[in-house]
């Protein structure tokens, strides 16, 4: 069956065509979102029609199915779900959780509709593989009545890479329960440690502001240092947002683009010290989540990297093991998970299909 | 060299006279509900030794006015007279990064770095300018909690927002509890006949209060818990610890921009208390779980606080490398094995290996509670930071 991928982020929509019995997609493309300073960009009006066109171009028919990647779904969504009205109708609720993720997630799901007003759509989400992380983890210091009123609850933001790893490494290492630390090096860059597919640990908080720094995102702060910049900026909660996801993180640091694969390369480590900088201020922070992860979990099986920059593991990981060896008496086996996020979402909506008895029509 | 040893609280001084290098308690004490009134009235405590502690009613509107009743009460014993002064100083901004004697200049530094530390460092310079006055032209030294943190690696006190703002604004990580963390490593490694300089260890200094970890590695802080403010790192009694900056905005946001507000939840409403709804007291919570009422809530409230803690733990475990041991002081740390049986069970894989029994009996401290042949130690040290002030300022004064 055919399969149409969507993913949007606040710059682009990027979707992949997959044909039936084809791993790899045979479309592929990245699409830009209108301009804005800051906040949600809206999708312009013919951006799935011109999806649709770039499909029949190259002798596609329509998709039997169609995945589309939503960052987040809260508690209520813990599996991904075929859209329906129902669906739609509780993600409302989670519009103040995520104001800029979910009205563009409710809007690219209606545009959608309109261009493939017959293909099933599931929604898949990043947080649902967070859904069973332990109270002890998800709570914050502070109490429940904030913590209700605001739903102030620590997910990750990279689910659909870190189920997939940890699904491929458990079949790797032959153990039907390993204790994986699986870090996605993806611009924002999270850590989780799993007991198979049960998440005890993650990097990320309740935004994805939280954790290890990422290329434009600070990760973890002391609160009066967050406190302080909103002050002393100026512009309240908003500026001191815009700087902290958009400003800081390795290019903060450094002052210029750069991926993070850039970083964990680190060809000319001699000529730029505030790069040099980065990359330890990253480093030191993937050492410690490890740390973290390993006493979490007891003792760690493996070290599994997914994301787009997955093959910099090796890079990372030849340094993790220099500074883990000594702690532990021994290395640790790594796993380079090289499958996208594209990938995952065809093979998450291929199976619902089938379950559901969707998308069976031949195409 | 009698060293008069000054540790201030916002409401409370406490004193000790040692003589030094022999190390010795002449006279020691606390001033206690300094400032306005209270349900209680103002009181100087003052140690007897065998006869106990003696308790003297007097009102005492600010620090310096306790401090000149602390000078009284040494003026009644014969040879009870300071010959240099020690200050702690909970944070020294990013200059005074070594103990210091207070000269005009430093003086300056100490006024300008007040709001690094708006509970503890005020006071400090109040108690400061009242001993210049009452003894003029005796020698002072600050010593500041975040001296130890000094040799800190410039990506460990780096935040990852852009250096520009870091510089204008003066952010950066700092560090706490740095007195208390190189008293026991100091003792640790005494203990154990490794020199200072090759001794490694996480040391976990849990107060009733704040509470930090420290990883130490040839005897220097490579990191600590805390930030750039004592907010950031584990669950505390009212501190809330690691929150998403993402949170910290939203908060602010609700509360309409007030940042006062926000601080105030943050450091004085979170936390154990936070999290239990009744005590700032963790032995609180431990205590409630067997009772009907609460005991859901402390059993929230002690697995969220363990899990940090556990959590810390493994990431400094794996900062420092080799350790040599696994430090725990201060009220918690000292006297509740509870925490430091669930903090270090399961460990094994860095080496821990823990005496449960041993752990469990751990009265006369120093103790070490690992297990025989557990290659990492767990020591039990009672934390003294008034003496390793006054050998920071005993050196101090014999350098200068």
């Amino acid at each position: 069956m055919h399969i149409l991928t969507l993913h949007a982020t606040f710059r682009s929509l990027t979707f992949h065509a997959f044909r039936d019995g084809m791993d790899e997609p045979v479309l592929e493309s990245e699409l830009p979102l209108e301009p804005s300073d800051r906040g949600q960009r809206r999708l312009p009006a013919d951006l799935l029609r011109q999806v649709r066109h770039a499909l029949q171009d190259i002798g596609l028919p329509g998709p039997a199915a169609i995945a589309l990647r939503a960052l987040f779904g809260g508690e209520r969504f813990a599996r991904p779900v075929f859209v329906c009205d129902a669906v739609l109708a509780q993600l409302e609720p989670l519009l103040h959780r995520a104001p800029l993720h979910v009205p563009q997630v409710i809007e690219l799901v209606h545009s959608t509709r309109e261009a493939f007003p017959d293909a099933p759509m599931a929604l898949v989400f990043e947080t649902s593989f967070f859904a069973r992380l332990p109270e002890r983890e998800w709570r914050y210091g502070l109490d429940p009545e904030t913590v209700e009123s605001q739903s102030l609850r620590r997910v990750g933001f990279q689910g659909i890479y870190h189920e997939g790893a940890c699904i491929d490494a458990a079949r790797r290492l032959g153990m039907p329960q390993p204790r994986i630390l699986s870090i996605c090096l993806e611009p924002r860059p999270e850590l989780a440690a799993c007991l198979g597919r049960w998440p005890v640990v993650v990097t990320g908080g309740t935004t994805p502001a939280e954790g290890l720094p990422g290329e434009t995102c600070c990760g973890d702060l002391d609160p009066s240092v967050v406190l302080r910049i909103a002050q002393d900026l100026g512009g309240g909660p908003e500026e001191a947002s815009h700087v902290l996801t958009r400003h800081s993180g390795l290019q903060g640091l450094t002052g210029r683009p750069l991926s993070l694969a850039d970083v964990l390369t680190d060809r000319d480590r001699d000529r730029d010290t505030q790069r040099q900088l980065a990359r330890e201020v990253f480093l030191h922070a993937v050492l410690r989540a490890c740390g973290a992860g390993i006493a979490a979990m007891g003792d760690v099986d493996a070290i599994v990297y997914s994301g787009r920059y997955a093959t910099s593991g090796t890079v990372l990981h030849t340094w993790l093991n220099q500074r883990l060896e000594p702690a532990l008496g021994r290395t640790i086996p790594s796993l380079i998970h090289t499958r996208s996020r594209a990938q995952h979402l065809r093979d998450i909506v291929r199976v619902m299909a089938r379950e559901d008895g969707r998308g069976t029509r031949s195409h | 060299m009698n060293v008069l040893v000054f540790n201030c609280g916002s409401s409370s001084l406490k004193y000790r006279l040692i003589a030094m290098p022999q190390e010795q308690e002449l006279s020691g004490g606390e001033a206690q509900r300094i400032g306005p009134p209270t349900a209680k009235p103002s009181c100087l405590v003052l140690n007897r030794g065998l006869s106990g502690k003696e308790t003297r009613i007097t009102p005492m509107r600010d620090h310096g006015e306790a401090l000149r009743q602390v000078v009284a009460v040494l003026r009644e014993s014969p040879g009870c007279m300071p010959h240099v002064i020690g200050h702690r100083l909970v944070n020294g901004g990013p200059t005074i990064t070594d103990r210091s004697l207070v000269d005009d200049a430093v003086w300056a530094e100490l006024v300008a770095c007040q709001d690094l530390a708006p509970i503890h460092n005020p006071p400090a310079l109040a108690t400061i300018q009242a001993c210049r006055e009452v003894f003029p032209g005796l020698p002072q030294v600050v010593v500041s909690d975040t001296a130890f943190h000094r040799t800190m690696p410039r990506h460990a006190q780096t935040y990852a927002i852009p250096p520009a703002l870091s510089r204008t604004l003066g952010i950066r990580k700092y560090g706490y509890h740095g007195i208390s963390h190189q008293y026991v490593v100091t003792e640790a490694a005494r203990q154990m006949g490794i020199p200072v300089a090759r001794f490694s260890a996480v040391s976990c200094h849990l107060g009733s209060g704040g509470a930090s970890l420290c990883a130490v590695v040839n005897g220097q802080s490579i990191d600590n818990t805390m930030g750039y403010s004592p907010l950031q790192g584990l669950v505390m009694s009212t501190r809330c610890g690691d929150l998403d900056p993402g949170i910290t905005l939203r908060l602010l946001a609700a509360a309409q921009g007030d940042r006062a507000s926000v601080e105030r939840q943050l450091n004085h409403r979170s936390g154990v208390l936070g999290l239990s709804g009744n005590s700032a007291d963790i032995r609180d919570a431990f205590e409630s779980l067997g009772s009907d009422g609460d005991a859901d809530r402390a059993r929230t409230t002690t697995h969220v606080y363990l899990w940090r803690l556990k959590k810390y733990l493994g990431a400094y475990l794996a900062l420092v490398g080799r350790a040599d041991a696994v430090i725990f002081t201060d009220t918690i740390g000292e006297s509740v094995p509870e925490v430091r049986e669930v903090v270090c069970s399961g460990l094994q894989v860095f080496g821990i290996h823990f005496d449960t029994r041993c752990n469990a009996a751990a009265r006369d401290l120093p103790v070490d509670v690992a297990d025989t042949d557990s290659p990492v130690r767990v020591w039990v040290i009672a934390t003294n930071e008034e003496i390793s002030i006054a050998r920071s300022t005993y050196q101090a004064q014999c350098t200068f």
